[in-house]
């Protein structure tokens, strides 16, 4: 199966970086990823954890490029416009970059569309230009259009990894085979589900990778206006399924691709050079043609070179890419292309300090003390605290008790998980309720109630979301905001707001340049607190009847860490 | 080797055949009148070499302010891609079958050419009146000429007179907008454009920017600008969560003082008493001291119909739970009673 990485899919802004891109580069001999990344960042076209600009740059820098976000940005363009043929390889090499003669008309036109749907037509495999090479021999972008048509105007995207992604479409036999085994495949969910875990299997990939391919595939097409979505349980029934549909113009451009020559590489190569530079010619003049340039200038070259070629032809449009399928050398000099490189100095910018935040904010520990802890019992917590002994007497270690009743939690709803977290602040010695589920007047999920620092907590169960995000912060700062105006428990500005969740954010910079904001622009502290660290506080509060310090927990600011002296 | 250039399809200009233009006005549902020396003529195209109807300069959709704000570079001034260029006619075609009758290009053309009877919009050929002249230099000049006068006249645009039939055309074909395109911010920021703000929208797929939009007013001296949240589905609380998380992103990494950010959520409709919104919004001023104002689609199209600049500054546009309603803030700036019942699509306050 043929893949597609998974870049940038946005239209306008692959065209606005392509344009950056070109401004900054058209007179240097080549541009490199780093080149490629400056320049994105620079003109604000990528940010990078929040921010643009050199910012975004000093902040992505790293020795390893593939932690670089900027850079693998960066090469994220590259692939897409060296797939439509606007940029390729300087030399032998994946980098340094050109551009290509297509590629400056690309730059250089407000109509980028027409030119467009040329290059995604010309997209085809075998060629000489990218690093990767796959089995399959085939124009995708034609058998899929084609694929659309034999399968009465729709396809649910994994139909185009089951089919033309996989086949080599001018092998007419090997295309009608394919044809009638998706069709055979309709009709039952269970059939398709099956097909595509075959596939995945043949391939040795998860699910995901066939997956991701087509979201490419689809933009291109989408962008091009061939197809537009549609749910429908028609295809797959039980299932409703987001499909892809032909549209006017895609049965059109469809229909006009069944009356061309598609010159592939290895009809290509069986030519004469003379052909083949007259081929390379026609090629590109006749993209350019039809994305609605005037061809006049070079009109007495076309009429040679489709005399030369009329065997070829035979009366037929020419659908062949060179800078698609060639190397750019080969292209250039038929073309009779120089290139003049006019005098380009390279500025290398000084990257600002920044830095993330979280490499210069520590986590924030919450310290136990030796006093014995004094609590209102109540039903929940004594069932916990008996459960957590039952544990110890089994012979379990606190880790072990603190780890089983963690994994417990797992498939933990709000409605059980909740009320769990207020049991544990409870047994930390705190009067903590939850709220009622479906409550709107109680905008927090618990409340840790006191007679002058009540601390409004968020809380967000494993099956909401097992990793706490900034949707919780955000929460959070609105839960403070909403006690201090309506008043309804005594707190004070300073006291923390807090979020409570089953793992720690995955992207903890971010939040933790969330709550810094926060902190920064209206001085109230978010306290982050997870499972786990709640689960270690209150079970050693019961089993080493310790208690823990209010005020740390009033004054948190960042993430919890429990420690024990 | 050169560059191949696109054929050249464009063919003429048109200029109205008035010597010195002396005024302009234009009443709902029609083009525009133009005056001058005695005689009047409608507004026709005038085959702009770049279109306004179908283009804004890339000054409007960049906000200055926010330097660092990484914005979506599609400067289409329709959202959802209705106009084109009719290369037969040689003027702008308007698809009625993808246009939602919002008025944005009629509301950029320079000259009223662009109207409205209630479902359809039109563009008005030039006929008599007009001279056809090739495009040369010195005709583009003419008419750069013409821009800059009709500039100065100040003349206010008016597109439509709301109705209930008119806005519920309009939000059955906004509420067709799939979720996950960006038809909805585009409209949003396009109608902010047309009340005198430039306006930037964030990126498709760009993870890192949460602020959905900021506007400028565009002065250099006591500008207004701000942070925006669209909110087109039902999940406005987190239009407001949202919007403190611009304000404070803005504040401390961008260093928009929070108390000069002048903060918009921009919805489809105001939301239901019962989502708590309006009461968040009632507490963040009252703890916040930021005053977030709200506007809904309808709202933004009533005040681009009747050619307003909005000020957002002066905090008209501020709703919360004691006081539902921008009807006042409407009426006050068209200068008329807004002809639409309440809670009509939740429009100017929360639906009954």
């Amino acid at each position: 199966m043929i893949r597609f990485r998974n870049p940038g899919t946005q239209y306008t802004t692959q065209i606005q970086v392509f344009r950056e891109l070109y401004n900054e580069y058209k007179d240097a001999p080549s541009f490199s990823l780093d080149d490629m990344a400056e320049t994105i960042a620079r003109t604000k076209l990528m940010t990078a954890y929040g921010y643009a600009g050199d910012a975004a740059l000093a902040l992505s820098n790293t020795d390893n490029d593939s932690l670089n976000s900027t850079k693998m940005n960066a090469k994220m363009y590259a692939e897409v416009f060296r797939l439509l043929g606007w940029i390729t390889s300087a030399g032998s090499g994946s980098y340094p970059l050109v551009f290509t003669y297509i590629g400056e008309h690309a730059a250089c036109t407000d109509e980028v569309l027409p030119l467009y749907e040329q290059c995604v037509l010309g997209i085809n495999n075998p060629q000489r230009i990218m690093d990767v090479k796959y089995d399959e021999k085939v124009r995708f972008f034609k058998a899929a259009l084609f694929s659309l048509e034999d399968l009465g105007g729709i396809m649910y995207k994994h139909e185009l990894c089951l089919g033309p992604m996989s086949i080599d479409d001018l092998d007419r036999s090997q295309y009608a085979r394919m044809i009638t085994y998706l069709q055979k495949l309709r009709g039952s969910y269970k059939r398709y589900e099956e097909a595509y875990k075959g596939l995945c299997e043949d391939l040795d990939v998860k699910p995901t990778l066939p997956d991701n391919s087509t979201r490419l595939p689809i933009a291109f097409m989408k962008t091009c206006n061939w197809i537009d979505s549609k749910r429908t349980k028609d295809l797959y029934p039980p299932k409703s399924l987001e499909c892809i549909c032909l549209t006017d113009h895609g049965r059109e451009v469809a229909k006009s691709l069944h009356n061309v020559k598609d010159l592939r590489l290895d009809e290509y190569v069986t030519y004469s050079e003379a052909k083949q530079r007259a081929l390379i010619r026609l090629g590109v003049y006749s993209m350019l043609f039809r994305a609605g340039y005037n061809t006049d200038p070079v009109k007495e070259t076309i009429q040679n070179d489709t005399n030369e070629c009329k065997d070829i032809l035979a009366g037929k449009p020419l659908l062949f890419s060179p800078y698609q399928t060639l190397h750019h050398d080969e292209v250039d000099d038929a073309l009779n292309l120089k290139r003049n490189h006019g005098s380009y100095h390279r500025n290398r910018t000084i990257l600002p300090n920044v830095s993330r935040p979280d490499l210069v904010i520590n986590d924030l520990n919450l310290s136990v003390t030796v006093e014995t802890v004094s609590r209102n019992e109540d039903a929940e917590v004594e069932r916990f605290t008996s459960y957590v002994n039952k544990l110890k007497l089994a012979g379990k270690k606190k880790r072990e008790i603190i780890d089983r009743v963690f994994e417990e939690c797992i498939t933990d709803t709000q409605t059980r998980f909740y009320p769990f977290v207020a049991t544990l602040f409870r047994v930390m010695g705190l009067d903590c309720t939850a709220s009622r589920p479906g409550d709107n007047g109680a905008r927090w999920d618990a409340i840790i109630v006191d007679d002058e620092e009540s601390i409004p907590i968020e809380i967000k169960s494993p099956t909401e979301e097992q990793h706490l995000s900034l949707k919780a912060i955000r929460q959070a700062l609105e839960n403070k905001v909403i006690l201090l105006s309506r008043e309804t428990h005594p707190t004070k500005p300073e006291t923390t707001s807090l979020a409570v969740g089953y793992y720690l954010p995955n992207d903890r910079a971010e939040v933790t340049n969330l709550m810094i904001d926060f902190k920064n622009t209206y001085g109230y502290s978010i306290g982050v607190i997870d499972l786990k660290t709640l689960l270690t506080i209150a079970i050693t509060i019961l089993l080493d009847g310790k208690t823990i310090d209010i005020q740390k927990l009033n004054r948190l600011e960042g993430f919890a860490n429990a420690t024990f002296k | 080797m050169p560059l191949l250039s696109k054929e050249e399809k464009r063919n003429s200009i048109a200029l109205p055949k008035i010597n010195q233009i002396d005024s302009v006005t234009q009443r709902y549902g029609e083009t525009a009148i133009i005056r001058g020396k005695g005689r009047s003529i409608s507004g026709a195209c005038l085959k702009c070499k770049n279109p306004r109807c179908m283009r804004f300069p890339e000054a409007y959709i960049s906000c200055p302010e926010f330097e660092d704000f990484s914005y979506e570079r599609n400067n289409n001034v329709c959202p959802v891609d209705a106009i084109s260029w009719d290369y037969s006619k040689d003027i702008p075609r308007i698809d009625h079958e993808k246009c939602i009758n919002c008025g944005i290009c009629a509301l950029m053309c320079p000259i009223g050419a662009i109207y409205s009877d209630g479902n359809k919009v039109y563009v008005s050929e030039p006929r008599n009146d007009y001279s056809i002249l090739p495009v040369t230099a010195s005709n583009i000049r003419l008419q750069e000429e013409l821009f800059t006068r009709l500039m100065t006249l100040n003349w206010q645009h008016r597109f439509l007179h709301e109705s209930q039939s008119i806005m519920s055309n309009i939000y059955k074909k906004v509420s067709k907008f799939d979720g996950r395109s960006m038809s909805a911010n585009l409209l949003i920021r396009n109608l902010m454009i047309a009340v005198g703000h430039h306006c930037s929208i964030s990126r498709t797929g760009d993870v890192y920017t949460r602020i959905d939009a900021v506007y400028s007013d565009g002065d250099i001296y006591d500008a207004c600008y701000g942070a925006m949240e669209i909110e087109f589905g039902r999940d406005t609380l987190d239009a407001s969560r949202g919007i403190l998380d611009d304000i404070a992103v803005l504040h401390s990494r961008n260093g928009i003082d929070k108390e000069k950010n002048t903060a918009l959520v921009a919805c489809l409709s105001f939301p239901n008493k019962r989502q708590g919104y309006f009461q968040v919004i009632k507490d963040v001023n009252k703890v916040l001291n930021l005053k977030i104002q709200t506007v809904s689609l309808g709202a933004l199209l009533i005040l681009a119909w009747n050619g307003i600049e909005v000020d957002f500054s002066q905090k008209d546009f501020y709703a919360d739970f004691d006081n539902l309603s921008i009807r006042s803030a409407l009426n006050n700036n068209i200068k008329r009673r807004v002809e639409l019942p309440e809670g009509f699509l939740g429009i100017l306050e929360p639906e009954k």
